[in-house]
This record gives C-alpha cells, structure tokens and sequence, in this order.
C-alpha cells in the first residue's frame, strides 16, 4: 500500500487536494449550502474551531462582496487564509465574543458555523460527551455574536443521548434539522445540525460565565427506553450525482488524465504527537533493557552486550546445512 | 413484553482491588473476580448497577473494610453515581446496592470520599467536566455546594487530593494541555471562583490521566502527547496554601516516551510507575526512567484500565478487547532467563563452531569447523571431545535424539557422503558407511511408537532426491545395526532434499517435509525384520551397516503430495497431533492437514502471532496447547498459538545461523551460535500464582457482523447457541453462548483474511447441517467471510460435542478463497483488461438458497455488495473447492451496502424464483431475478474449468427508494400468499417497511425474451426518527413484529399493523457503535435471543414477543 491507497479509498480526501482545500471537510459545507443556501444574504460570518481552515476557506470562496467579512477562531495557529480574519482565542471567553464582534463594527454575525471535534479517545461515552461540550460552548459565544433569525451549523455526533443537544439547541432556534452531507462517511457518527431563525428566549442574557450544560434525562418519564426522545429532523445533503465517500473509485477517474499524486494542501501544525513521532524515527524511545549474557564464572570475561545491533565479519557467515534448509 | 440483558463484553474502562478481590467496571456492568489460584471460577459476579451509564471509576471507602460489613464502594462513571457494599464470605463475594442510583448535572471525572461531621453520612467530592467540585450528601442525593476554579474549560482528567473537605485540593487536567491545582477552600477572585494555585505547563496533548504519590510529593499525568510526566509538586496538602501561583516552581522530574502511541493511564507506586496505553502495552518503569517490564497481551488497540495490588506485585490491566489480563512486576535481573556466553576459542575450549545440537536440556554438543564433536555439560560447564574426523571438517551436518537410558544417539554427515552413527556414552565405536556419491544433505532422528525398545530411525537425504530410512537398533553401550527399510525418492526440484519427516499413528504412512515447500505423503515400508543375520560382535564400523541392494534401488514415490504447499523457502517441520498433521514453514504459516482417502488435505492455514516470518516448529505444552516458535527478523520467538501471545522473544541474530532448542517440564534452552561463540539462554518455568488471563478477550477492533451458527442442546449444561462474529481486528470467532448460565467462550478464532473482515453469511442449507437434532452427530454448516481488499474466504464448521469445554466443539475446514485481483492475475491477456481495484471492500454477503440439491458436492451461490458500486454473484463448487466470480452489475453506481435473498415458491406448483436484493448509499433497494443466472451455472457444468468472464447480471426487476441516504441495514421475509416484508434501517435514522408481492412470470415468454418474475409494491410504510442515529440492524421477528438497533445503543421493537408501524419497546445497550443485530428463537413461546456488535457484544433475552 503506498500513498495512494487513501486516493483510493477517499475519493473526497483526494478531490480536497486535487482542489486546494485543506480538508474533506470542505465538501461537507458546501453541500450543506446546496441545501439550506446557507450563505445567501451573508456578509459576516463566524468560523469556530476553524483550524486547518477549509471551512473558512469555503466561506472566503462562496462568501463575494463588499462589506464580507470572516471572522476564523481557534485556539491553535492556523496558516493564514487571503479575506479571512484570525483570532487565536477560546471560544469559551467573553473577550473572544467581543473581540468578534469588533472586527464586526459592532455588528451581529449572519452565520456561525463550527466544525469543531475533540480527538477521539475511541470510548464512545466520552467523546460524545466532550463533542456535546464543545458544540455547546461554540452554542454559548454565538448567542453573543448571532443576529436575530441568524443561522448556526455545527458538528454532532449521533450518539446514545443526542437527543439532549437537540432539545437544548431548540431552546435556541426555532428550526433546528440534523443533515448528513453526502461527502460524510455513511457509517461515521457525525452529523450537522442546521440551527436555522436564531430566537432566544424572551429575556435570555448571553453569560459566559457558567457553560452551558446539556439536559438530563428525566428519570421519571424514562426517556432513555421511552419513544418521548426529542426528535429533530433528518435530511441528506448533497447531490445524488455527486462523487459517493463509500465507494472506491479507481485512481483514473477521467479516462482522458493520468492520476497523480497529489500531496495535502496543508500539514497539520504541531500536531500533540509531533516529539513523539520524532523520538520513534529516530529510534529514541526508552525501551525495554535487553536481557544481556552473563559471563561464565569459569573465565570471568567481561560480559557484551546481546542486543548491540552491530554485526562482526565472523557472524555474517552463514552456515551450511542448517537444518538443510540452506542452498 | 421484556427483555434483559444476559451477557455484556465491551471495553474494561474501570478496575479496581479491593482485599483479594478484583472489580471491574464493564459497560454498567461490576464484575468481582477472586484471584486466588484455588478459586474454579474467576467471575464471580456480575451486576448492573449504572444503568446506561458506563463505569469510569470504583473507589472503596478508606478504612471501611471490615470481616463483617465488607467493604462500601463508590461506583460512578459519567453523570452517574452509586455506593455498593462488597462483602466477602465463605461462599464467594456479595455485592448490594446500599442506596440509589444518583445522577449528577456534568460528567464526574474523580470522586473522593469525604470524613463528614456524621460518621453515618456519606459525603463526596466530585470533580465535574467543567473544572467545578461539587460537595455531595450522598444519602440525600442533594449537592451541598458547588465550587468553580477560575479556569474553566472541559476536562480530560482530575486526581483528588486530601480526605476531608477542608483539605481537599483538585488536580485537574484541562483541554489546554495544563495540569491546574486548586485547593476548594482557596481564595477566591471577584466573581466567586477558586484562584488556581498552581498551573503546570509541559505537555503537547490533553491529559488523560493524572496520579499523586503523598510520600513522595509527586505528580505524574499521561497524555495525548503520548509521553508521561513526573512533576515535583511537593505535599500539595500542606505546601499548596502557602504559595502563590508560580508555574515556576513546578519542576518536571521525569519525561518518559516509550509507548507507541497515546497514553490512558498512569500510577505511581514507591518503586514504579505504571501506565497503560492505544499501543495495547502496560510499561512499568523505574524512576531512573529506565523500562522495568512492557506486558503486552491485549489484542488491538487500546488497553483502558489499570489496578495494581502493591502487596502482591500485581498489575491487572483491563483493555478495549474486553480482556482483562494480570502482570507481576518483576526486576528483569531476577527473571527468569539467563543468557551465558560460553566463550568458545579460549583455552581447552573448542574452536569455531559450525552447529549446536541440543541433546536435552543438560547436554550441548557442538561441531567444529575442524571436524570434532565436543559435548558440553550445562550444569558441570564442563567440555568433552567426543571425536574428532577431518573428513567432517568444513561441511558437516549434526543430529543428535536423547535416548532413554540417558544417553544421546548421534548422526553425523559430510559432503563426501558419509554418515556416522554413534552413541555419546561411547563415541569411539562409531558406525559409519559411505551411503551417498556426494553431500549429505539432510538427516532427521523420527521416532515411532511401534517400534521396539533400542530402536529409532534416521532419515537421510543425499543428492538426486535419495531419501533413506535407516533403522538404528542400539544394545547398552554400543550400536548394534543400521538397516536400510526403505528408500523414497523425493519429487524433482532444484533443492531436493527433506527437512522433516513424522509417523502417522495410524495407517503406517510417513509424512515427508521437502526443501521445496512440498509435504509428501509416503506409504511406510514392511516393518525391518530384525537383524537376525547381523553379528552382533563385528568389531568393523562397516559390518553393522546393512544396505540391501534391493531396497534401495526400487526408489518408492509419494503416495500423496502438496507441492509447494509452503513456499520457495521450504517446509520445516511436520508434526502429528490428535489425528492432524501440521506442517510449518519459512512462509510464515504453519497448516493443519488431515489423511483422507490415502491423500493429505488442507485443512487450515494459520499465520502466527506478532508478525513471524520464519516459523520453524510447533511445540506442545503439557497441557495440550500448541506453541509456535519461529523467527521474526534477529529474534527467536515462541509464540502461543491459541492466543497469538509472544511468550518469550530472544536476540539471537535470527535463524539462519546454527541453533538448538529443548524444552520439558522443568524449563527451556536455547542455544544458538552468534559472532564465532555459542549462546546458551536457559529459562526456568515459572509457577504461575495464579491465571494470568482473568478474563479471556473477544476482539481487538470492532465487530462487524454476528450471526448465529447452530442452536444446541447439549445434555447437561442446557442449549448452547454457537454464533460467529467478525472483526476489523481481521479475525472471526466462533463462540459458544450457555443460554442456561449465560456465559459465552470462544471455541476457535479464524484468521485467513488479510484485511478487516466486514461481513459473514452461513449456508443452513448445506447437506449433513441437521439443525433438528443437535443431540446426535455433530452438524455442519458452510461459512462465508468477506470484507476489505476484496477478499472472500469459506471454510465449513463442524460443531460437534466437547464434554469439557462449554460443551460443544468446533473444528474448522478451510473450503476455498478468493480475491477479485486474483483473476486478473492469471489472465494471459491482462494488460488489455480493467484491473479490478484491490481497494474494493465487500460491505456484506448473502447465501442464496435455492432449495436445489442435486446431489453430488454441494453448489453454493453467494452474493456481495461492494464499495466499487458492484453487485457480484458468486459460485462455490464444494467439490473443486473453487470460487468463481459467475455474475456482476454495475448497475447502482454507488457503494453497494447490503445485500439480502429469498426464494420465491408458487403454491400453483410452478418452479419458484431466486431473488436478490441490494441497497447502496442513494438509499435504494433494488431488486433482481437470479433464478436464470443460477440455473444456467448449473447447467454449465465445466465452468470451474476455465477462465471465466463475468457474466452481466441483467437488468433489475425493480427499485424501491426507501431512505434518503444510505442502507445499513435490511431483511426481507416471506409473510404468505406471494407477499414479502422488505425491512430496512438508513444512515437517515430512520425505518422502512414495505409489502412486496412477486408475480409469477408469464408462462409462455416471448422467444428469445427471458421471463423475468415481477416485483409489486403492495404497501410502503416509514418511521422517519425511528432512533437519533443510523440505524444499523433490522431483524423481522414475525409478520408483526421488527426489531432494530442502532448506534443510539437502543434495541428497539416495533409493532407491524394496519395503522402503521408502532414503537413497542426500546432497551440502552451498552455496545457503542453498534454495526450489526441478530436474533433467533429460544425456548418457550415468543422467547428470543437478540445478539448486537460493536465495540463489544452484547445478548439479550426477550419473553413474551407476542
């Protein structure tokens, strides 16, 4: 398997750099815009989690005009982006509200969108948890930073109690939909929910003081086993036409151009495994002592080392007619 | 209606000891294990106690513990909360629940249990998701008070520190990489929160666990950075409140990076650090930072959950493949092992060393390059010469049997031909006769049990593919004939000799291993008569040899061959075992063979654990387990086959120098020549204080599929359902679930594929498959696995009777594979011809039943979806054991999903009809006639022969758009009349149910127009949020009943009737990710089993399904 095989197996991963966009990603909000026209009307709009940036990258394409501005935040450095304004900030800081709606004179943001996820840790439980956690924080600066009847588009995943982010985020939105984009793996648990008509409740006070918290479930109703599960709607996005994530795709796709390889728009930046990788490379993980020969206590020579990876001339002789396997 | 949850294995995500006993945090499942060697059962109880909440942590009361109250434990995980009372008896631990279930607003990362003003009150400090400390009345169930460090984020981690709330101090581990200390009765900043007391900045990644050791003053945290860091914090109790926050007097002691990748968990003890990692290792390092011990015996990926018993040396470690193992901490210096060097080349010491042969585990003998034999004692380290031959100088070839009078019988060749045939109690009378024109080039000792006592047998092989068999018949000090029983003559090659040779116990055939890759089957000759002619006194070495010229001219051929059946680089051994042969080789397999009709068969095909390249030999352990040793790269490495476990692994340069191994019961040498001198690596068996596996793993990635295999009655233990499930982990096991007990085993592992395996489909119409009576002869079933890299694989299962373990048995058979590549590389005009991309993944298969049994070797028809947009079907022809791709259609145009058959039966008495159904991403489900295709492969007979080009599979009979985006799940059921059920579960969330009718086909077609069946839609019924993600099962129960499971980990039940479909019932399953469901009857009316897979497997039980 070489570098290809994930153009084989990813048709999007390898359209995203045969486009120039920094990530998959990318495909999925514009194919949510082909549904919701999601961008119709925007002038300012709010990028969170924005890094490695495709996504601002699909606003500062669909996004033309006078007076368009792109506000991308992130905690992490992101390689700077023509017509998109960076703010290395936590989105769970009041100061990083304000300092969005600076850039925007003042004004509320027409779209928020946020395409924010934790590294998995793989237990289930706990990654819901914190991507619940982190669409919720991302729900907390927009009711500062969304106009009235402004539309919010996150990241979910479709888990055991995602019913407890659809009820809390339809306290927020009058239509809130899970869409699923074409270009999202069929099998994947992510999801998008499409937070249209943003209309807080009477007399709601943006506060980042405390998080936001999900709901709990009501023991008493036993919505957990019970068919009272808050329910959103559902709906594919995405032209059926359009290239399919699951299939394999030979690497030719045109019979009239050759493949070539194409190498990812953007690395990620100092990724946490970046010292990790290094020492592995260059072989410099601690490792387990190798059990090393005692010397006999007839000669009492000193003892060398079994596991020096050394070889002298005498050993490299192969021998003959071990187990007469040998030519 | 109800259903309950009978068994559960997911991730081990919580352990903890408690006295002797063990707790583990399984799903919401507590499981208490009593690790004492005496103890039958290691499982002792199992209780669900968090609901749908899973276990993160179990923290027993400090001091709690006494003989007559037990102890309380706190179990928490999630938002959830609960305290247990564990009482230990005579009769085994006892587990009560000693109050309610609690359910807090935030995730609990750490609790502590706190000294309240009450001795009877049960007060907590719990460390919630956004960096904030409730005070929790337990008893009550009311948080006290909630206080809130001035860094808020999301955690990853928190350590408590401190028994009371007044000392009680927070180590969090924030999602900026930063480790935040904070004490609960700190000082505040304006707005009420708790100022940080101390910030510690170092690492890349978010801490995923954090521990404080008090004797010490230090901190360690494990991360995403995939390094452990020791911090000195000092007494965080006492010293914390005199500071001010200063980041500068944190000083990192230690940074460990050994493990491969991120790292779960860590824990401080007096001497070690302990931690657990995605690498599926647990390292125990000193504080030097030098590696003490790395146990790795958890398959896949991850290993979770950690406990250690200080007092024993354990470590327990519970992992992703819900194994749980235990480790004994153990300085290398006192392991075990010895490696000596034996410093060869000094003084009264042979020179050069060519060839080391073990003679057990006392005695070494080593040949020279000068020609002399040398005998080395282990325990004396004392050398002997044995003799000395110039003539043996340069090339020679060592082999030597211990015997049972303690000494050694010893073969010797050379390159001019000769063989030397002595014992080492009397090396000076040696036999030795000229038998070849030219270079020994192999002998082998063989033992046979019908021989007679003095007696055992050489086999030597010489140029031209002279293969002899030599009996050697021995007296007290002295060899007393060598006879030539049979000459064989080896298939023509360029290498032609043999590597190994064994008796089949019964049938008087011998088992020949060739240089070649080849295992040859040859009949055994007359038993030797005797040598009554030889005199016993000749004192010529010569006069014992005898060689009849008849015999060795009248060269015999194998009866049976497998040419090449391991490689250009050779067979190494051959053994028989419990009625098998197996053969292993340097391609890295070892085979288990079986004698059929005179000829060997292939039974299975099996790659060792930890990549070993080189497998020279099975071992078998006393108890009957297989062993697998081999080399992988420079390392000699035993490997346990059962479990793929590498049980010892040595730098010994590799295999391709000299080396001997022996072991018995007492321990196991090796001894290998290295750099000019000899190594010898001496092990003492250790006895084990207790089972190193607590719990026995399932899988090491996600289940993909399971499928019921057969339903049992076995006498005794009550009915046993036999299921198979697959895994990305590349393997498929097949288990035993105890419907009475409740228990599930794994009665073998398959593992022929190469990628991950997605899909499974068993053939219950196979001949000799008698599901009725399972109390008879074992049954049969033919099982299909497909998956990624385009790979099918069949092999048949027998099931048969095992009164020892879990009351059944499964031997598995090796049928026939393919790969859709495969077929293009045998094509001779191939570079004209589409490559079929390798990359394709069948995402799942269906067996066709077409109710047809001609007799003769069973014709199996299996259909596939796959990524490439394909809908194949495929021919197994049991009798050529050959897969043949008959059929395909591109007609979908997207990654077919799913793939389902049914047959269709006029009751007018007209032929019936093959259907097959497929679903692809656009949410389509399409059907198609396979009732020509299938009966044209039938008729042409000699279509296996040939090449075959892929016929087209004709156009679909008709489509149903039945989800808005992909189909993860479907099955179709007859309901009477000519009316199908066709249910499906989409990636939309939703469920779709629909009322198919098949039209017979006309019955006088139009010539040269093929009848096709047609397919009506009667009724279109839809639950658009049946669940809050995909849904990825779908079973139809009866004509009213559905059941589905999806990855909102609910197993729900639907009711079909006139008014649509309606929810009935939905039980939490603990399994994340579920990816398949299914289900089958059991005893009792409306009683059945559901079986879903994910990351785990989980069994439920429903009464009452009316």
């Amino acid at each position: 398997m070489g570098r290809s095989s994930k153009d084989k197996r990813d048709i999007y991963y390898r359209l995203a750099k045969e486009e120039g966009w920094r990530a998959r990603s990318a495909f999925k909000l514009l194919q949510l815009d082909r549904e919701y026209n999601l961008f119709q009307g925007v002038r300012r709009a709010v990028d969170l989690c924005a890094a490695p940036g495709s996504w601002s990258q699909v606003l500062s394409r669909k996004l033309q005009g006078d007076g368009v501005k792109i506000v991308a935040v992130d905690l992490q450095a992101m390689a700077p982006l023509p017509g998109v304004i960076q703010i290395q900030g936590d989105i769970t800081k009041v100061s990083t509200a304000q300092e969005i709606v600076r850039h925007f004179e003042g004004q509320a943001a027409d779209l928020v969108v946020c395409d924010g996820a934790p590294d998995v840790t793989g237990l289930h439980d706990i990654d819901e948890y914190i991507q619940a956690q982190l669409l919720l924080a991302a729900l907390n600066i927009t009711t500062h930073v969304l106009k009235p009847g402004g539309t919010f588009v996150a990241k979910i995943f479709r888990g055991q109690d995602v019913s407890l982010l659809y009820s809390q985020l339809k306290i927020f939105f009058s239509e809130v939909t899970c869409a699923k984009p074409r270009s999202s793996r069929n099998s994947s648990i992510e999801a998008f929910v499409v937070c249209c008509s943003y209309s807080p409740p009477d007399g709601y006070v943006p506060n980042m003081s405390n998080p936001l918290l999900d709901h709990c479930y009501d023991v008493n109703f036993n919505q957990l086993e019970g068919p009272n599960r808050v329910i959103v709607p559902f709906l594919a996005c995405g032209d059926l036409s359009a290239y399919d994530s699951d299939r394999t795709y030979p690497l030719q796709l045109d019979p009239e151009k050759e493949y070539s390889y194409t190498p990812p728009a953007q690395p990620p930046i100092s990724p946490p495994y970046q010292d990790a990788c290094f020492l592995k490379r260059n072989n410099l993980l601690v490792r387990e002592r190798e059990q090393t020969p005692a010397g006999t206590p007839a000669s009492s020579t000193p003892t060398h080392s079994l596991g020096a990876e050394g070889r002298s001339a005498a050993e490299s002789r192969v021998i003959e007619g071990v187990s007469g396997l040998t030519v | 209606m109800q259903s309950e949850s009978v068994l559960l294995l997911s991730p081990i995500t919580a352990l903890q000891f408690v006295g002797d006993c063990l707790l583990s945090g399984e799903g919401a499942d507590v499981h208490v294990y009593t690790l004492s060697p005496a103890s039958d059962s290691h499982r002792a109880i199992t209780r669900n106690v968090l609901r749908n909440y899973c276990i993160h942590g179990i923290k027993p009361q400090p001091g709690s513990h006494t003989q007559a109250h037990g102890s309380l434990l706190a179990v928490f995980g999630a938002k959830g909360l609960i305290v247990l009372q564990l009482c230990v008896r005579d009769e085994g631990p006892d587990l009560r629940e000693t109050g309610q279930l609690r359910e807090l607003h935030d995730w609990i990362w750490d609790l502590q249990w706190l000294k309240g003003d009450h001795v009877s009150n049960v007060y907590f400090g719990l460390a919630l998701g956004h960096n904030s400390v409730v005070l929790y009345d337990y008893e009550a169930g009311n948080a006290l008070r909630e206080i809130h460090c001035d860094e808020k984020c999301i955690l990853y981690s928190a350590c408590f520190v401190g028994c009371s709330w007044a000392e009680l101090v927070l180590v969090s581990g924030t999602v900026f990489n930063q480790l935040v200390i904070w004490r609960m009765e700190g000082p505040t900043d304006p707005g009420g929160r708790v100022k940080t007391a101390k910030r510690i900045i170092g690492h890349n990644g978010v801490i995923f666990s954090i521990s404080y050791l008090e004797s010490k003053g230090i901190l360690a945290s494990a991360s995403d950075d995939r390094s452990i860091r020791v911090w000195n914090v000092g007494n965080l109790l006492h010293n914390l409140g005199a500071e001010t926050s200063g980041a500068a007097s944190v000083q990192c002691l230690l940074k460990l990076y050994g493990h491969q990748s991120r790292v779960w968990s860590v824990k401080l003890l007096e001497d070690y650090i302990i931690s657990v990692g995605e690498d599926s290792a647990c390292i125990v390092w000193d504080y030097s930072g030098e590696i003490v011990n790395t146990f790795k015996g958890h398959k896949g990926r991850s290993v979770r959950a950690l406990a250690v018993n200080e007092d024993q040396g354990w470590v327990v470690t519970g992992g992703a493949d819900s194994g749980i193992r235990l480790w004994t901490i153990k300085e290398k210096e006192s392991e075990d092992l010895a490696i000596t060097q034996l410093n060869l080349g000094d003084a009264e010491k042979p020179k050069m060393p060519k060839a080391v042969k073990l003679v057990d585990q006392t005695r070494l003998l080593v040949m020279t390059d000068a020609g002399g034999i040398y005998c080395y004692h282990l325990a004396s380290k004392e050398w002997k010469l044995l003799l000395r031959d110039p003539s043996y100088q340069s090339y020679s070839l060592l082999e030597v049997t211990a015997l049972p009078n303690g000494s050694g019988l010893c073969a010797a060749g050379n390159i001019k031909g000769h063989i030397k045939i002595f014992l080492i109690s009397n090396p000076g009378d040696a036999v030795e006769r000229m038998v070849y024109r030219g270079k020994v080039h192999s002998l082998d000792w063989v033992w046979r049990e019908e021989d007679r006592p003095g007696m055992c047998n050489l086999f030597s092989s010489g140029p031209d593919g002279a293969l002899f068999w030599w009996a050697v018949s021995w007296e007290a000090d002295r060899v007393t004939s060598v006879v030539a029983s049979c000459r064989y003559s080896l298939p023509l090659c360029k290498q032609r000799w043999h590597t190994s040779a064994a008796f089949l116990p019964e049938g008087d055939f011998l088992v020949c291993g060739d240089r070649r890759g080849s295992v040859l089957l040859y009949p055994c000759a007359e038993r030797p008569s005797p040598v009554a002619a030889g005199e016993p006194g000749g004192l010529d070495p010569a006069s014992r040899w005898f060689a009849n010229e008849e015999e060795t001219t009248g060269a015999r051929e194998p009866a049976s061959a497998l040419f090449g059946l391991h490689g250009k680089l050779g067979v190494t051994s051959v053994l028989c075992h419990r009625g098998f042969v197996y053969s292993t080789g340097r391609d890295g397999c070892y085979r288990q063979l079986r004698l059929e009709h005179g000829a060997l068969r292939v039974q299975r095909s099996q790659r060792a654990g930890g990549g070993m390249d080189w497998i020279e030999r099975l071992l078998l352990t006393p108890g009957g387990e297989l062993v697998v040793l081999g080399f992988h790269a420079t390392r000699l490495v035993l490997t346990s086959a059962g479990t793929g476990e590498t049980l010892r692994s040595i730098a010994c340069g590799g295999g391709h120098r000299s080396w001997s191994y022996a072991c018995s019961a007492r321990g196991e040498t090796f001894a290998y020549v290295k750099s000019g001198d000899v190594f010898l690596c001496q092990a003492t068996l250790r006895t084990p204080t207790c089972r190193p596996v607590v719990k026995e793993s399932l899988h090491g990635r996600e289940v993909t599929c399971v499928r019921l295999v057969e339903r049992a009655r076995v006498s005794g233990t009550g009915p046993v359902s036999v299921l198979v499930a697959s895994s990305e982990d590349t393997t498929l096991s097949v288990l035993a679930f105890q419907e009475t007990s409740g228990s599930l085993s794994k009665l073998t592992t398959i593992g022929d594929h190469i990628s991950s395996v997605r899909t499974v489909a068993v053939a219950r119409a196979g001949r000799g498959l008698n599901r009725a009576d399972g109390e008879g002869s074992g049954a049969r079933a033919v099982l299909f696995s497909a998956g990624g890299r385009a790979e099918l694989h069949c092999c048949q299962l027998l099931i048969g009777r095992d009164a020892v373990r879990a009351g059944v048995s499964c031997e598995v058979a090796h049928l026939a594979s393919h790969r859709l590549g495969e077929e293009w590389e045998r094509l001779k005009n191939r570079h004209r011809r589409k490559k079929t991309d390798p990359e394709t993944r069948y995402m799942s298969i269906a067996v066709v039943d077409d109710g047809i049994d001609q007799g003769g070797p069973p014709m199996y028809f299996l259909a596939a979806a796959c990524s490439d947009g394909g809908v194949r079907l495929f021919m197994m022809d049991e009798g050529q054991k050959k897969i043949l791709l008959l059929a395909e259609s591109f007609y979908h145009q997207r990654c077919v999903l799913k793939v389902e058959t049914f047959k269709h039966q006029p009751t007018t008495g007209q032929s019936g009809s093959v259907f097959l159904c497929s679903a692809a991403t656009d949410g389509r489900i399409v059907f198609w006639d396979l009732t020509h295709t299938i009966e044209r492969a039938r008729r042409e007979q000699s279509i296996c022969d040939k090449v075959h080009q892929p016929w087209e599979l004709g156009a679909p009979c008709f489509a149903l758009k039945s989800h808005q985006c992909g189909i993860n799940s479907l099955q179709v059921r007859a309901v009477g009349g000519e009316r199908y059920l066709v249910a499906s579960g989409g990636d939309d969330n939703a469920l779709h149910v629909s009322v198919i009718s098949v039209g017979t086909p006309s019955r006088c077609p139009e010539p040269g127009q093929r009848d096709q069946a047609s397919v009506r839609l009667i009724r279109q019924l839809r639950v658009a949020d049946a669940h809050s993600a995909h849904v990825t099962g779908v079973r139809i129960l009866s004509s009213e009943i559905l059941a589905s499971v999806s990855v909102d980990q609910r197993l729900t039940h639907w009711r079909l009737s006139e008014a649509g479909v309606g929810f009935l019932q939905s039980k939490h399953c603990h399994v994340p990710d579920a990816t398949d469901l299914d289900s089958w009857e059991a005893e009792g009316r409306g009683s059945r089993y559901f079986a879903i897979c994910g990351q785990g497997l989980q069994i439920f039980h429903s009464h009452h399904i009316e």
